[in-house]
């Protein structure tokens, strides 16, 4: 994974799901990186400069808008694409200036991993980009599917 | 003494379909069932908590539909995590609360079973039901499905 390479943020406060969007996503030429609320996502915001953002809105204490809210405060400039994961049920208003595009649940996998390749390929890097650290997807083994394909 | 257990349950009519996932997925060391139908995955069910499913929707007997309408009777921390492969022209109207991801087949089958893995990475060991059977992949000869 180069360092040019678009970045991607999960936050997703579920266990399995959070695992099953890493593990999609990482199979695409992205970086990956996955938080599990608004203070954790926050901080991996204000380190690295984010293509674009899946959030989950039912995370819990109503983090997901928290994150949205505090995170347009604290970076304006941002260019990143949000893209919102929202239950089809509810019927809580979504402020285009907080988020970019919606998806609902449940997610279609092959769908989810195009459109965020696509989207975060697409988006005009900063002019000056933060030094983020590397990427979870670089290092991080233990969400996929270690092992050979048919070992 | 119930033992603690992760388990996953493949529901496909289609024999290869069936097949296919169940080897990857025993190669993988995991625990796999089989069920060729709507009606054979409620008898797992019933026998058996899984962790996660993979479960067609248009199948004889019982369909997907009609698992889901019963996964919704169970409490939430009983269900298994669904992941359903679709032929792409069902209604999208899935329930969020019941599946957890959709795929289209024909399906990425490495891109499956990585999000399958990593499912069950994450998930933690769930007390078996004490009249559960050894899972398929236990009981099957190499090479053979139920």
């Amino acid at each position: 994974m180069s360092a040019t390479e678009a970045r991607v943020l999960i936050i997703e406060d579920n266990d399995a799901l959070r695992a099953m969007l890493f593990t999609i996503l990482r199979h695409q030429p992205l970086g990956v990186d996955t938080s599990v609320g608004a203070e954790d996502a926050l901080e991996k915001t204000r380190q690295c400069d984010y293509a674009l953002i899946l959030i989950d809105m039912s995370l819990a204490n109503g983090d997901g808008m928290t994150f949205l809210t505090r995170f347009r405060e604290e970076r304006p400039e941002a260019t990143t694409f949000v893209l919102a994961v929202r239950d089809p049920n509810s019927d809580a208003p979504m402020d285009a200036n907080l988020v970019s595009a919606m998806v609902n649940k449940p997610l279609e996998i092959d769908t989810l991993a195009d459109v965020v390749r696509e989207c975060a390929l697409v988006v005009p890097p900063p002019d000056d980009p933060l030094p983020c650290p590397p990427a979870e997807s670089e290092f991080r083994s233990h969400f996929d599917d270690s092992g050979a394909f048919f070992n | 003494m119930p033992t603690n257990d992760k388990r996953i349950l493949i529901v496909d009519d289609d024999d290869a379909i069936r097949a296919l996932l169940f080897t990857i997925l025993r190669r993988r060391r995991f625990a796999v069932d089989g069920a060729r139908n709507g009606l054979e995955a409620l008898t797992r069910l019933r026998t058996c908590v899984y962790s996660v499913m993979l479960l067609d929707l248009m199948m004889p007997m019982k369909s997907g539909w009609d698992v889901l309408d019963e996964l919704k009777k169970l409490p939430t921390d009983a269900r298994p995590m669904v992941i359903v492969l679709t032929a792409g022209n069902e209604a999208r109207d899935l329930d969020p609360s019941i599946v957890a991801a959709s795929i289209r087949k024909p399906f990425d089958v490495e891109l499956l079973m990585a999000t399958v893995t990593a499912c069950m990475n994450a998930l933690t060991e769930r007390p078996q039901l004490p009249d559960c059977p050894p899972p398929d992949t236990a009981a099957v000869p190499a090479g053979k499905v139920n």
